[in-house]
């Protein structure tokens, strides 16, 4: 059995990026918490195969999504029923589209950061699941599809559902934050 | 339609300018703390509250061992012991293992005599009975545990 203090440097190498992925899928940090914990406690007992693997950062995000996933859909309502009702997020047309000046400079300052962060925790489950999937994960439309079990033509609706959503959210602050 | 896409088009852009840039959040400072504890008591479990594959290897081997011998011994009573009520294993099978299929052949005989003197609809009536009482035990103790413990 592995030796705490060997598991500790990779544990505090991979925290962040773990526990980051699990709090923008699932949207709470103690859900994010207790699903990091529940991945590292995977890792340890894999650790002896895992500390001489170059893909141990990505078996660690691909175990990281796979419990979000199955946490939503054990714990939560599912999203499919609920992104199914058209106008449950908003009229499309009452959407502000961006000009030039409102574009997102190429740094952001904390506020903004922690804005932007705080918007997508409030989206709901079947919007930020694939948004998150797709920005953060770097999943194609088919491959979000084949993990969430559900059709390309929804992903396509929920991303945009998801995108209009998160700019109305942010549309208060943008003018002073420059989103 | 097209104002839907010009929109969605402007989203985009926007989305993967603004989102792509997040950097990652930090680790609440307790959460390292929080599984080195846990794993701290996982290991100091004693080795049969552990999974069987962190067993010891000995004990690994030795019980391994038992269980494919407990298979492998119902495998070949399922297949080479005669189980028709009237059948006599103790003459097929020798020494204790005869007796003690020759005890459960007769035990199977005896069930069978008095299920076969039960009507259907008292047969389906008790399992769906023993069904209904399986699945509301079931829900109540999980509602009980939920309670208890207000998990979701």
């Amino acid at each position: 059995m592995t030796d705490p203090a060997q598991f500790e440097p990779f544990l505090r190498a991979y925290q962040d990026m773990v526990y980051t992925t699990a709090l923008r899928l699932l949207g709470n940090e103690a859900e994010a918490e207790d699903v990091s914990q529940e991945v590292f406690l995977k890792a340890w007992s894999h650790f002896p195969a895992l500390s001489k693997s170059l893909s141990a950062g990505g078996w660690l995000k691909t175990v990281t999504r796979n419990l979000c996933l199955n946490h939503l859909q054990r714990h939560r309502a599912r999203w499919t029923a609920f992104s199914d009702l058209s106008g449950a997020d908003g009229d499309p047309a009452s959407v502000d589209i961006p000009t030039a000046e409102t574009q997102t400079p190429t740094v952001m300052s904390a506020e903004q950061r922690r804005l932007l962060e705080a918007a997508l925790a409030r989206l709901p489950d079947h919007q930020r699941v694939p948004l998150v999937l797709y920005y953060f994960e770097d999943l194609d439309y088919a491959e979000i599809a084949q993990e969430l079990g559900v059709s390309l033509s929804k992903v396509k609706t929920d991303l945009f559902r998801a995108r209009e959503a998160l700019r109305k959210k942010l549309q208060p602050t943008r003018a002073d934050l420059g989103f | 339609m097209n104002e839907r896409n010009t929109t969605d088009d402007a989203n985009e852009a926007w989305a993967d300018q603004v989102l792509r840039q997040l950097p990652l959040r930090q680790a609440p400072a307790t959460l390292a703390l929080r599984i080195l504890r846990e794993i701290e008591a996982r290991r100091t479990l004693p080795w049969h509250r552990r999974p069987w594959g962190s067993w010891p290897l000995g004990l690994r081997v030795v019980t391994g061992g038992m269980a494919v011998a407990l298979l492998g011994s119902m495998a070949w009573a399922w297949f080479w012991i005669d189980w028709s009520p009237g059948a006599a294993p103790a003459h097929v099978v020798p020494g204790f293992l005869g007796s003690v299929t020759a005890v459960a052949a007769h035990l199977l005989e005896a069930l069978w005599i008095v299920l076969s003197h039960l009507g259907g609809w008292i047969l389906l009536s008790a399992a769906t009975f023993l069904t209904a009482a399986w699945i509301a035990t079931l829900g109540l103790g999980t509602t009980c545990w939920r309670l208890a413990t207000g998990y979701r």
